[in-house]
């Protein structure tokens, strides 16, 4: 039988070859979730470099235990709950990390252009991740991952093994805290206060 | 115990009021972000809010606050499009934990481990009972027929010094008297101790004059 081999293999393809020991099946998974790894952990963490490591983690982690995961389920959710999960574990153990503005990354082209917006941008990032870390831990988390990164409460329920119910109830709690503590901050950055 | 609106949130409950100002001050967070998954429940709020001026105002702070979050975010199209040095790094840690996907067994990690398990302990048996065996051969209990020391020098006399002939890599080791009390005489050199049990026989071989002459010309 003489298969092609094919462009663009599905995850569920990718996640068996893996499970037959074929090194590039697994080269080609952490091409393809590299930047959503990257960019979840970023969120979640707010440092570019201790993002990168984390998300380099989850891929060793997710080849630890490819055994375990059932193609037919979904990778990504599976893989998005170990990256959420090594980004929430090295939170409880740091307590926070420093944040550090996205000078390294590249804004998309129909982003905001002048170096005054960009500046701004970044200060404003630099703000939402100090009021943030004076938020509790599980509400920084829900914030983060659907306010800052979009994903769907269902999808954060997988991921912190809670029910959606409990994930909006959370996320409700959340939003309130952060918005009485955005105002507080803007209130005592203001030439007024 | 589940709070009102975390029951709130996991239940949908059938209503034939109209929510309070309160009731929607309390979803009005999951509203600000789309977060209301009863459509109906979403179109109560609507409703609401074009009659109620502060909580237009509570939702408009919400959304300020949300619209600030959201910038904060990174997105994958801001992130490298190819980076190449990512792909050595993972290969670099997978080798520093002696990982690597050709080499592992993937299909049963449970049996995978077990036979290295196993042979584990099947080492550290064997090194435990090497050593207890290693051991035991090598130490000979004093006794009678088997003197640790023997005199040399004049069988009437104090020795001035004995030879030991210890089971051990000090055989023969020349010691000196550390005390004289003729109840209770120790010999001592750097390596070895007499201990008072190996005088006595010493003492008892002096005395019967058992010692040879092969003892007594020494070692």
């Amino acid at each position: 039988m003489a298969d092609s081999p094919n462009p663009m293999p599905s995850d569920a393809d990718l996640v068996v070859r893996c499970q037959r020991h074929d090194p590039e099946a697994f080269r080609i998974l952490v091409e393809r979730y590299r930047r959503r790894s990257w960019k979840v952990a970023y969120n979640l963490l707010g440092n570019m470099e201790v993002a990168r490591d984390i998300s380099q983690e989850a891929f060793i982690r997710v080849l630890r235990a490819i055994a375990t995961c059932d193609p037919n389920r979904g990778f990504r959710q599976w893989f998005d709950k170990v990256v959420v999960n090594l980004s929430i574990d090295y939170l409880r153990k740091h307590g926070s990390v420093q944040a550090v503005p996205l000078e390294l990354i590249s804004e998309p082209a129909t982003s905001v252009d002048s170096p005054e917006d960009r500046t701004l941008q970044d200060e404003t990032r630099m703000k939402v991740r100090a009021v943030l870390g004076e938020l509790p831990l599980k509400h920084r988390a829900v914030l983060m991952m659907r306010d800052i990164d979009g994903m769907e409460c269902e999808e954060i329920a997988v991921a912190l093994g809670k029910t959606p119910g409990t994930i909006r109830w959370r996320l409700n709690q959340a939003r309130q805290a952060f918005r009485r503590a955005w105002e507080r901050s803007q209130r005592e950055m203001s030439p007024d206060a | 115990m589940m709070r009102p609106i975390e029951k709130h949130c996991e239940e949908k409950e059938e209503r034939t009021e109209p929510m309070t100002c309160s009731q929607i001050r309390n979803i009005l967070a999951l509203y600000a972000g789309g977060d209301l998954d009863n459509a109906a429940e979403a179109r109560e709020v609507e409703a609401h809010l074009a009659s109620c001026e502060a909580c237009r105002a509570e939702v408009d702070a919400l959304r300020a606050s949300l619209g600030a979050l959201k910038a904060a975010g990174a997105t994958e199209e801001s992130l490298p499009e190819t980076d190449p040095g990512y792909w050595v790094e993972v290969e670099s840690k997978l080798r520093e934990r002696a990982l690597g996907v050709d080499q592992l067994r993937l299909d049963r990690p449970t049996w995978r481990t077990l036979p290295a398990l196993l042979a584990q302990a099947a080492l550290v048996l064997f090194a435990a009972g090497a050593t207890i065996w290693f051991m035991a051969s090598h130490h000979q209990p004093a006794g009678p027929s088997a003197p640790t020391a023997v005199a040399k020098g004049t069988p009437n006399g104090s020795p001035l010094y004995v030879l030991v002939n210890a089971p051990d890599r000090y055989a023969n080791a020349e010691v000196a008297p550390v005390s004289d009390d003729s109840s209770n005489i120790y010999y001592s050199d750097v390596n070895h101790v007499v201990r008072p049990d190996e005088v006595k026989r010493f003492q008892r071989q002096v005395t019967n004059a058992s010692y040879t002459e092969d003892a007594r010309g020494g070692f």
